[in-house]
């Protein structure tokens, strides 16, 4: 679903970025991809998505390059910021339904997907107010909808739990093996190590925009835990 | 005064952006910001020639005594309208409140601090609106050391008054704002009142105050034409007739003549000292207050349960162009910003109904005569059209949203051709408003007239569109506190008034072609703006929006 191959991006007038990165990620995978602060996540995360042009190598989304058909790509997947910076001056309503004219979604597809995600993440009733109104956890609900309203076949998030109430982070779960079950795959970025254990069945580690260790969840845990990797990893690898 | 000294700092530290071009290490923010410096400085030296050519016009026709009564007037205005705009988002700022209602500080030294900002910013609207019409003045008319002396104090006592008058006025401003439930309709609505004000103010100072007709300037009482010389005669003497008239209407004008042009000092001292204690008790007034005031003026938002109905789905240029309607039409200082130009159409178009376009030139550009005045007015449509254009700070204003429009699956052009499209949306009213109310003056325009007063302004407006969109995308300004940096004070924004002039300067050819010649130098005019327009409009589209931003 997801393959990159020697990706590279560097800032300008930086030394900052990614280097030489490559990865698979598979249809039906949860893949989770840490890293410290830095380390060059959300770098990846927005070159894979069409948002970051890169400097070197290849990303391909189920087989189309996203340097060569960014719109076609763009439309197979979906992308949920570390921050939901969204429109504000739309109500959550709004929000949905452009995105939704946006993907070209069906009315009555919409109206039956937006019916159900917001009544399950608890916000439907809030729907109607303008987003500036919205707390952080809100607005994380209305992304993450947002980003479900075209049934994506590859979902890319970066810190998705960040800012959810407990129940919300439960339902992501839910919804994160349902999807997945459906077969889309799933790519994200967390700093939470026991879910992404509990969760995933593949992980990546980079360390200063270096992979240092990538492959199947029981391969690279084995028999310790998921946070004495990390830690051991990025403490070590140069 | 500790406390005082501190907040003050930390509300200029960052003035006009200096302190973060300093600091910046992104090598095109600190471009981005070095092309700013550059265009503000740019159009205080224009403003300054401006104001100096006007001075030495008032010489020039005999009246040079009006300057130091009429500027020092225009300076109290213009700080005015500006402060009260302003006094929302700087006095009574809502933002910082919680943060700074936790510091163990009262609120006064703050809103002393933020008062003080005020006045250094109305005291350098003051030295540009004052200083290079008193050096013209006082070379023309060597009024002794006392007046030059005078000057520095002038621009720092002038201020005072106007500051303390804004800051009564905005709270009176932010109150209302703050009650509405249409709150953007409010601020625009107001900005409205008091610019509109403003300019009927300063046009009883400018050329305007001496209008008469056409005829009276240009032939003698016999009705034989005036030679050039004698026209300007006739026009020195209609002018002094004139302010002799409005000295003797409004005594105080003349003594308040005096205290700017070196004459009484002491009663320019008095001014000054008058306007420190009404600042002062306006400090304490406000500042004991403050933070009392700032909770009440906050937004408040309310929540209707909401239940899912029927929704509509549009194509994909339609929603685009919605959302920049919603957008624009969320952001009071973005709508008051460039409404004001189509507004100004619609004005002009009303008062081509019953002035001669002679007339309404003078009223405007300080142009008491004209060769061919009817075959400018198709220019004087379009200029406020080129004022402020939507698209210069449409790109800027995605701020940190930028990354929706990125991630989206939707291509460059359907997103530049959604914001020159909805400035188009924007004008069309107004440019529609203006034709319609133009029909009734048509008999002065003739057929060819007719077509030029339909096509230029329409010409112009698509040429600011695109041109302000350009501006933006080689200016793009996407980290921002406030919509005042991207609406007021960025790049793209101050670039984009130059196309005032690519409007000014052919109408200012066209006023001086001869009448059998006008139609072909518009022709030629609109001919080559429509080129220029496709010409950035290509350039635009070929320009990928995943390059913008970082």
């Amino acid at each position: 679903m997801l393959v990159i191959k020697n990706l590279t991006k560097i800032y300008k007038g930086t030394t900052k970025g990614i280097s030489n990165i490559s990865l698979h990620v598979e249809k039906g995978d949860i893949y989770a991809f840490i890293g410290h602060n830095g380390a060059g996540k959300t770098t990846l995360l927005k070159a894979i998505t069409g948002i970051h042009p890169f400097d070197s190598g290849e990303v391909k989304i189920d087989g189309t390059d996203v340097s060569a058909d960014p719109l076609e790509v763009k439309r197979r997947i979906a992308y949920v910021p570390d921050n939901p910076d969204i429109y504000e001056f739309m109500t959550g309503i709004q929000y949905l339904n452009f995105t939704a004219d946006v993907f070209g979604v069906s009315t009555a597809e919409r109206e039956e997907r937006i019916a159900r995600y917001a009544e399950e993440f608890e916000i439907a009733g809030s729907l109607g107010d303008l987003i500036s109104g919205y707390s952080h956890g809100m607005k994380q609900k209305l992304v993450l909808i947002s980003a479900m309203i075209h049934e994506p076949k590859l979902l890319i998030m970066d810190e998705p739990f960040v800012g959810l109430d407990p129940k919300a982070a439960f339902l992501l779960k839910e919804h994160m093996r349902k999807m997945t079950a459906g077969g889309c795959a799933i790519f994200f970025s967390t700093h939470v190590l026991d879910v992404a254990e509990k969760l995933c069945n593949k992980v990546a580690i980079i360390k200063e925009g270096h992979l240092v260790t990538s492959g199947l969840m029981s391969d690279v845990v084995k028999e310790t835990s998921l946070e004495d990797i990390f830690l051991e990893t990025v403490s070590d690898a140069k | 005064m500790k406390l005082f000294c501190a907040f003050f700092m930390a509300e200029m530290l960052n003035f006009a952006g200096i302190n973060v071009y300093r600091y910046t290490t992104n090598p095109s923010d600190r471009k981005r910001r070095k092309a700013l410096m550059w265009t503000v400085g740019v159009l205080i030296v224009i403003a300054i020639a401006y104001l100096a050519g006007m001075a030495y016009g008032y010489e020039r026709f005999g009246i040079g005594r009006i300057t130091p009564m009429a500027f020092p007037l225009i300076a109290v205005v213009v700080v005015f309208v500006v402060g009260a705009l302003r006094a929302g988002g700087c006095l009574y700022r809502t933002k910082d409140r919680e943060l700074l209602a936790s510091l163990p500080v009262g609120s006064l030294p703050i809103a002393a601090a933020r008062l003080a900002k005020m006045y250094v910013i109305g005291a350098l609207i003051t030295a540009v609106v004052l200083i290079p019409p008193f050096v013209c003045y006082g070379i023309c008319h060597n009024p002794g050391i006392l007046f030059w002396v005078c000057i520095p104090a002038e621009v720092l006592i002038l201020p005072i008054l106007p500051v303390a008058l804004s800051a009564w006025v905005g709270i009176v401003f932010c109150a209302i704002i703050a009650r509405m439930r249409h709150k953007v309709l409010a601020e625009v609505l107001i900005a409205l009142v008091l610019v509109f004000g403003m300019f009927l103010v300063t046009s009883q100072f400018s050329a305007g105050s001496f209008s008469v007709s056409i005829s009276e300037l240009t032939h003698g009482e016999d009705g034989a034409e005036l030679s050039k010389e004698q026209m300007n005669e006739r026009i020195a003497e209609k002018a002094k007739e004139a302010i002799s008239k409005l000295e003797e209407t409004v005594p105080a004008l003349t003594t308040w003549r005096s205290f700017f042009s070196g004459e009484k000092p002491v009663g320019l001292l008095l001014f000054g000292l008058a306007s420190l204690v009404l600042l002062g008790l306006t400090a304490l007034a406000i500042g004991h207050n403050l933070f009392a005031i700032t909770g009440r003026l906050a937004p408040v938002a309310y929540h209707r349960e909401y239940k899912l109905s029927e929704l509509q789905s549009s194509s994909m240029t339609e929603a685009l162009v919605r959302k920049e309607a919603k957008r624009y039409f969320a952001s009071g200082v973005y709508v008051t910003n460039t409404i004001l130009g189509p507004f100004f159409v619609v004005a002009i178009a009303i008062a081509l109904l019953f002035f001669d376009p002679a007339s309404v030139l003078s009223k405007l550009g300080n142009l008491p005569i004209a060769m061919n005045p009817t075959a400018a007015v198709p220019f004087l449509l379009a200029v406020p059209f080129c004022m402020m254009s939507i698209t210069a700070s449409s790109v800027s204003m995605e701020g940190k949203n930028w990354w929706i429009v990125k991630s989206l699956p939707i291509a460059s052009k359907d997103v530049w051709n959604a914001k020159i499209l909805f400035n188009l949306l924007v004008f069309a009213p107004f440019y529609a408003a203006s034709e319609v109310i133009l029909l009734f003056a048509d008999a002065r325009f003739g057929v060819a007239g007719r077509l030029w007063v339909m096509a230029v302004p329409l010409v112009y407006a698509a040429f600011s569109a695109v041109f302000g969109l350009f501006l933006n995308i080689r200016f793009p300004k996407f980290c921002w506190e406030t919509e005042t940096e991207v609406v007021k004070q960025s790049a793209a924004v101050g670039l984009s008034l130059l196309a005032v002039f690519a409007a000014i300067l052919p109408g200012a050819a066209v006023l001086i072609v001869p009448e059998a010649y006008s139609s072909l130098a518009t022709a030629a005019i609109v001919v080559v703006l429509c080129f220029v327009t496709a010409l950035l409009y290509k350039t635009i589209c070929a320009v990928e929006l995943r390059n913008l931003g970082d």
